[in-house]
């Protein structure tokens, strides 16, 4: 431990802020639900029972695949976006990021309908959905790893004589290993927990851990068999999770903040063919997603687009975005206190800890706060912060892994030198620190935003009529009947995506801003 | 440090909850499809100087379970939207006071079968059928299905849709439907001559309609799906351009009929106030409301249906049903058996 930094005093502590929220509104709830809910024998039901035993075996095998697929159709992206420099190559990486942001109710639906009619309600349909809606984790996560690979080792491998796939193999892959390994875990979880994508695309035949849970609370009222399934999942997918840490080995170079830009060589070609392919790929549900909120039934008609603009969803636009500015604000400083302690303080076993709210199911989650804070002085049932506060716990893996290596990018140097000069540590990090790495907290802020604004899971367990959210009213329209109903879920919907798209692109606007 | 913490929330859970007014404020629990039209509640309030506020919970299972596991210590003062099939379950988490309001005089008094002992207030009907999408069928000059055995029948393989049982309240519904109409000892039969038959099942009811059944906006390929008995009604309603004829009917032999239920959640502070809202919930002018808003029936008989209801849907007279005990009694076996002929 010889890496004391000016900051490492603070650093002790400025995790403390999300262990209060992860412990509050996180532990505590799971707790109180597995004490209150729990039949200890259904806990070895869930591996004897007939159904649940081929639940947990396609769910895994789902997931693996999933996960394989995924980094086979990202790795190609994640190379265009970040190894070459052309125009339009930050609308790319913000059309790329699009999808992982918007909720699967949407882009789900969507997706079916566009799926010929014999993919439709297989496993293949829901691979392939997962794969669309994760390239965004290899692109952000391992992309400006990559980008930050001298062109000139590759360059000196290629004088030695080395292919390109050797010199991938010997020197990119060593130096994206960690951020690679990274990008499969996040993967892996989110195809592993996946709910709205199994249950739209899978069809009611596929099922994994997570519509399971919602089947037996819901449908059975089996409470204490989902909170066991819940049980056994957060443990299993912790074992992983601590696996991919070993897995990923120590850091092999100084993390990067930004796409640096290192290739010059142009490949004109090559980079126009993929970059359009991937383009349209993306886009295709997203413009189906628009063009049903004008045309149905073969006709135009403005009239969802009306519904929208008019005064009930125009409130609940706001609702939503008065949600997201409050989640993006705690999930950003909560967030970057974590990230301070990783890097200063070198606490590494908060990245991976941080991923916790990810394995466990919204719908688990959901139960355990109405169960735990039903009591009073602590009926925080009602409380208008628990929105918000569910959304920051699902963003906040993200902002973490967003934000620790624009942190970390900052020269120690800096900070001694202004600690040399007589600065405190307050001070010095106002003067010093703050400047440099207010691009990346933008990014993170945005980031969180997008998250909160596209998130349906918990919402639609903890939501309540007064503070009906975009995603949960876009749901409730898609279940009517009625061609205006339609009209009106793919209008609101189109400006979840203009919403989201915005979001990105402040994004990487502060990107540029923070690289300069 | 823990009843700091404690002490700490219990400040911020103060700062959340403001409201300091001398009237009563009761909260009505609902699921996510209670839309009512805005200010239905005004009338109330100025009669008796109680605001309600509502609180969409999910959807109707989801309520039920919230409700089940929070039984005595409630997130509201009344609940809107429990229906039979979901009943028993909470009646058997003890979730409501019973109460019979003076106005079951105006309700048609079979709704009241289920709940001998007042526990909760029916407050409106809804069927789930089979609907068809009628230009399909007059272009091929084909009957479109009569009967639920209909739909096992060569003539009609490959063109229905249903929603999975285990997932989806209509398919819930349409399972009760074959087990009332076949008998516990034939509707095995029939789903497995429905598979047979190439039957298509989804999730939920969104996918059925929208992207498999043709009489939709979606215009699949299945010209029959499980749906509601109003849809007809509601594709006229929200018809972009306006139509005067729906594009969809309902086959009236075949569907079953859904009682919602209103209920006092045990444990409000102000049962007064709750039972002059379960009241003012069966009134005319609320009841009115209901049709044109959620597309369902009113349980109090007084009121009048609106004209696109009566010319666009046929109410069946006769319809499927089953009390909510035999419906507790066996939803677990019955969705387990449904598994083993359909996964």
């Amino acid at each position: 431990m010889t890496s004391y930094t000016p900051y490492a005093h603070t650093a002790r502590y400025t995790w403390w802020p999300a262990l209060l929220l992860v412990g509050i509104f996180f532990v505590l709830p799971l707790v109180t639900l597995t004490l209150e809910g729990l039949v200890p024998a259904d806990l070895t039901r869930v591996f004897t029972a007939a159904t649940t035993t081929r639940v947990w075996w396609f769910t895994t095998w789902q997931a693996l695949v999933s996960t394989m697929s995924t980094m086979v159709i990202a790795l190609p992206a994640t190379w265009l976006v970040s190894r070459n420099v052309f125009r339009g190559r930050r609308a790319l990486v913000a059309l790329l990021t699009l999808p992982f942001l918007l909720p699967t109710v949407v882009v789900g639906v969507a997706f079916l309908a566009l799926l010929p009619p014999s993919l439709r309600y297989t496993a293949t349909a829901v691979i392939l959905a997962h794969v669309y809606f994760n390239i965004a984790v290899f692109v952000r996560v391992v992309g400006p790893a990559w980008s930050a690979v001298p062109h000139s080792l590759l360059h000196t491998a290629q004088l030695l004589g080395a292919s390109p796939l050797v010199a991938f193999h010997t020197v990119t892959l060593p130096l994206i290993r960690r951020a690679l390994v990274s990008a499969l875990g996040l993967t892996f979880l989110f195809c592993f927990t996946s709910y709205g994508v199994v249950r739209i695309l899978g069809g009611p035949r596929l099922s994994t851990v997570e519509t399971e849970i919602y089947f037996r609370a819901v449908s059975l009222g089996d409470t204490s068999m989902a909170i066991a399934l819940g049980i056994v999942q957060m443990v299993a997918l912790a074992l992983v999770a601590w696996l991919l840490v070993k897995l990923g080995g120590p850091r092999t170079s100084p993390m990067v903040a930004d796409w640096a830009t290192t290739s010059r060589r142009t490949r004109p070609v090559l980079v126009a063919a993929t970059s359009i392919t991937y383009a349209i790929l993306v886009s295709v549900p997203l413009a189906f997603v628009f063009s049903r909120s004008f045309i149905v039934r073969n006709t135009m008609s403005w009239s969802g687009w009306r519904q929208v603009l008019a005064g009930d969803f125009g409130a609940m636009v706001l609702q939503s975005l008065e949600y997201a500015v409050v989640a993006s604000a705690i999930t950003l400083a909560v967030g970057y206190g974590v990230a301070h302690s990783i890097v200063h303080r070198r606490m590494h076993i908060l990245e991976s800890a941080s991923a916790a709210t990810l394995t466990v199911s919204s719908v688990t989650l959901g139960l355990a706060i109405i169960v735990t804070f039903d009591n009073p002085p602590l009926d925080l049932r009602s409380w208008w912060l628990i929105t918000p506060v569910a959304h920051a716990l699902v963003a906040l893996p993200i902002v973490v892994r967003t934000i620790t290596p624009v942190v970390a990018a900052v020269p120690l140097g800096l900070a001694h030198a202004a600690a040399t000069l007589g600065a405190s540590p307050l001070r010095s990090w106002l003067n010093v620190q703050w400047p440099l790495v207010r691009g990346g907290a933008l990014a993170a802020l945005a980031m969180s935003f997008a998250v909160s604004v596209g998130e349906f899971g918990a919402t639609s367990f903890l939501t309540r009529r007064e503070s009906e959210t975009m995603p949960v009213a876009i749901a409730r329209l898609l279940g009517r009947p009625g061609d205006a109903n339609q009209l009106g879920a793919y209008a609101m919907a189109s400006i979840l995506i203009i919403v989201c798209a915005v979001a990105v692109a402040m994004m990487e606007r502060s990107r540029v801003e923070a690289s300069r | 440090m823990k009843q700091m913490l404690l002490a700490a929330l219990a400040g911020i859970a103060l700062l959340g909850c403001s409201s300091s007014e001398e009237s009563v404020t009761l909260t009505l629990l609902a699921h996510e499809s209670f839309t009512p039209s805005n200010g239905i509640f005004d009338e109330f309030t100025a009669e008796t100087g109680i605001t309600v506020r509502v609180v969409a919970v999910g959807d109707a299972g989801v309520m039920v379970t919230k409700a089940a596991l929070t039984s005595g210590n409630p997130e509201g003062d009344v609940m809107w939207g429990v229906d039979n099939t979901l009943l028993s379950r909470a009646l058997d988490a003890e979730v409501f006071e019973p109460y019979a309001s003076p106005l079951l005089a105006d309700v048609d008094p079979s709704l009241l079968d289920g709940v001998p002992a007042n526990e909760v207030t029916p407050v409106d009907t809804g069927d789930v059928c089979i609907n068809y999408d009628i230009a399909w069928f007059d272009s091929r000059e084909i009957d479109p299905p009569a009967s639920l055995l209909d739909l096992a029948d060569p003539l009609y393989r490959g063109l229905v849709v249903v929603q999975s049982p285990l997932e989806s309240s209509p398919g819930f519904a349409f399972l009760l439907a074959t087990v009332a109409e076949f008998g516990e000892d034939g509707w095995r039969d029939y789903w497995k001559a429905l598979r047979d038959n190439d039957v298509r099942v989804t999730s939920g009811w969104t996918e059925a309609y929208y992207t498999e059944f043709s009489g939709s906006s979606g215009q699949g390929s299945r010209p029959i799906v499980v749906s509601y008995g109003s849809s007809p009604p509601a594709e006229v309603l929200f018809a972009e351009p306006p139509v005067t004829a729906a594009p969809t009917a309902v086959a009236t032999d075949t569907c079953f009929r859904q009682v919602e239920y209103a209920g006092i959640l045990r444990g409000t502070t102000h049962r007064r106030e709750a039972e002059l809202l379960i009241d003012f919930l069966l009134g005319k002018t609320f009841q009115s409301d209901l049709p044109l808003t959620q597309f369902v029936y009113p349980a109090n008989t007084t009121v009048v249906l609106p004209e696109v209801f009566t010319t666009h849907s046929i109410r069946p007279t006769n319809p499927l049903t089953m009390p909510p005990p035999r419906i507790a009694e066996n939803r677990m076996r019955w969705l387990d058996e449904w598994t083993t002929v359909f996964r």
